[in-house]
């Protein structure tokens, strides 16, 4: 099953999608863009992976970490599928980063990776936006640069763990303007997703609600105002979202 | 005033409400609580975010590293960080540390608690977002290298005590006059208040929330000089008083 948050009429919504449309939990059945979609789960710790995956280790000149390479994001950066994202008026450079993302369902503490999957309530989509000219290297990707206000797109929706078979074998794959910028396969990620919940959970409680985004793969590119950007995790979703500059953003005073 | 959230058996949830002008009770108007060992939640349910390098005594003594590898060149933004929830810990807490921490720094500061939403603040309204200070002590796992995000040192259950309660901003006229003190198992360890900062509260919550937003209940702690503060281990107990909010209390479980 595929589950959503929605805003609909004055308030907010659990949704289950089916096909193309969107179903309230009283059966009121609306299309994609009558809603706004919000991140499908409202995020509570939440981990992000650099470089886990080998060939972006590479493309970025760094040596793959010995153990994973995790940074934290806050809930304020988080917006849904469908939404915009503000580019800067001084990024120089900003990027996507398509990634698989897990929503933990259960409070584990020192889980093995053996039993890691038992404490997935699900997957969805992330697509993690870095402006790759405010990095600096202080406890590096610092959080002018991976926690910015709605630089963290989620959703569309969760798919049910059980829907999804081996979540380390999707395919991964970013468009711009409908043409494909980025392809990966979870499977080359280095530390999957076991060994990432046995990793945090070995200090840390995870909790129902936490979410981990696995880090992306090679073929990221600048994007620019006005671009659509729609990351796709095969089997769980395709999310969208569009660049915009700073007057669009903030508006007319 | 001062807010405390208290655990009570058999409720869902800590009770919030107003501490007693001897400290020792709630008071919801017509019905005392008395405050007992134990009962005491974290004094805050938001997010807690602190800044590294915060001190220009600290800067200083990074000295010619900050313009050498891996860091290549002094931060010019500020350089903030988590204790996420499962780090948050009520007064008078026991603590266990990691099997991979042999001591961990004390890392006491004070806590702005925001009152509601604040966004691309200017330094000279930020503070008008300010509802409360609470004590933070930040518990890490030393790391000299201050280069990759302090996950595994900064992260672990139980990482940041805080409270006893909330002190309502009208009753701090300027919390970088307050004396910070650190005692491990009653002895005094460091003092020290936040006179020399990079970023006073006003302009660390405005370049904080020029990039990300607080909102209500969330805390901007003032940082701490990392690398240069007392440490304990297992089995230490820890006291943390700053003028005018109390004493925050802790120990460090034994070694199993």
């Amino acid at each position: 099953m595929k589950r959503a948050r929605v805003a609909y009429n004055g308030a907010i919504h659990d949704a289950e999608v089916r096909e193309d449309r969107v179903i309230l939990a009283d059966g009121r059945c609306l299309r994609e863009e009558q809603v706004v979609w919000l991140p499908p789960v409202e995020p509570q710790t939440t981990f992000a992976l650099a470089i886990n995956y080998a060939d972006h280790a590479k493309e970025l000149a760094f040596k793959a970490p010995e153990k994973p390479l995790a940074f934290l994001k806050g809930p304020g950066t988080f917006v849904g599928h469908r939404a915009v994202t503000r580019r800067p008026a001084d990024a120089a450079f900003m990027h996507y980063e398509c990634e698989l993302a897990v929503v933990i369902g259960r409070t584990g503490r020192n889980v093995s990776a053996a039993d890691a999957y038992d404490y997935v309530a699900g997957y969805t989509v992330a697509n993690d936006y870095a402006i790759r000219n405010y990095l600096q290297n202080y406890y590096r990707p610092n959080l002018r640069t991976k926690n910015r206000d709605g630089c963290t797109v989620l959703g569309p929706w969760i798919v049910d763990a059980a829907d999804v078979p081996d979540p380390m074998a999707l395919d991964i794959r970013t468009y711009v303007n409908g043409e494909q910028v980025q392809a990966g396969n979870t499977r080359d990620m280095v530390f999957g997703v076991p060994a990432l919940i046995e990793y945090l959970s070995s200090f840390m409680t995870l909790s129902p609600g936490d979410v981990i985004l696995t880090g992306t793969p090679d073929g990221i590119v600048d994007v620019k105002p006005g671009d659509v950007v729609e990351t796709e995790v095969a089997g769980v979703g395709r999310l969208r979202n569009t660049v915009v500059d700073d007057t669009t953003y903030f508006g007319a005073a | 005033m001062r807010t405390a959230r208290i655990s009570l058996p058999g409720q869902t949830a800590p009770l919030c409400a107003a501490v007693s002008a001897d400290g020792l009770s709630l008071d919801l108007g017509g019905q005392q609580i008395p405050l007992t060992d134990g009962s005491f939640a974290p004094a805050v349910t938001g997010w807690i975010y602190g800044p590294l390098l915060n001190e220009t005594a600290t800067v200083e003594r990074f000295g010619p590293a900050l313009t050498q590898p891996p860091y290549a060149a002094p931060p010019t933004v500020p350089v903030m960080y988590f204790k996420p929830k499962n780090t948050h810990r009520g007064h008078g807490s026991v603590i266990t540390l990691p099997p991979y921490a042999d001591s961990v720094e004390l890392g006491a500061s004070i806590g702005a608690v925001m009152g509601h939403q604040v966004a691309r603040a200017s330094a000279n309204t930020a503070m008008s977002a300010v509802a409360g200070y609470t004590i933070v002590l930040d518990l890490s796992q030393p790391n000299p290298s201050v280069y990759r995000p302090p996950v595994q040192e900064k992260c672990f259950d139980g990482a940041c005590p805080v409270g006893p309660w909330v002190v309502s901003a009208d009753q701090i006229a300027d919390p970088h006059t307050l004396e910070i003190r650190t005692f491990v198992n009653d002895v005094l360890m460091a003092s020290r208040t936040l006179s020399d900062l990079v970023r006073p509260l006003p302009t660390l919550i405005a370049d904080v929330t020029d990039f990300m937003a607080l909102s209500g209940g969330d805390v901007l702690t003032l940082g701490y000089p990392v690398g240069a503060v007392p440490t304990a281990r297992r089995g230490d107990r820890i006291r943390i008083e700053v003028d005018g909010l109390g004493a925050l209390e802790c120990s460090l479980a034994e070694a199993e």
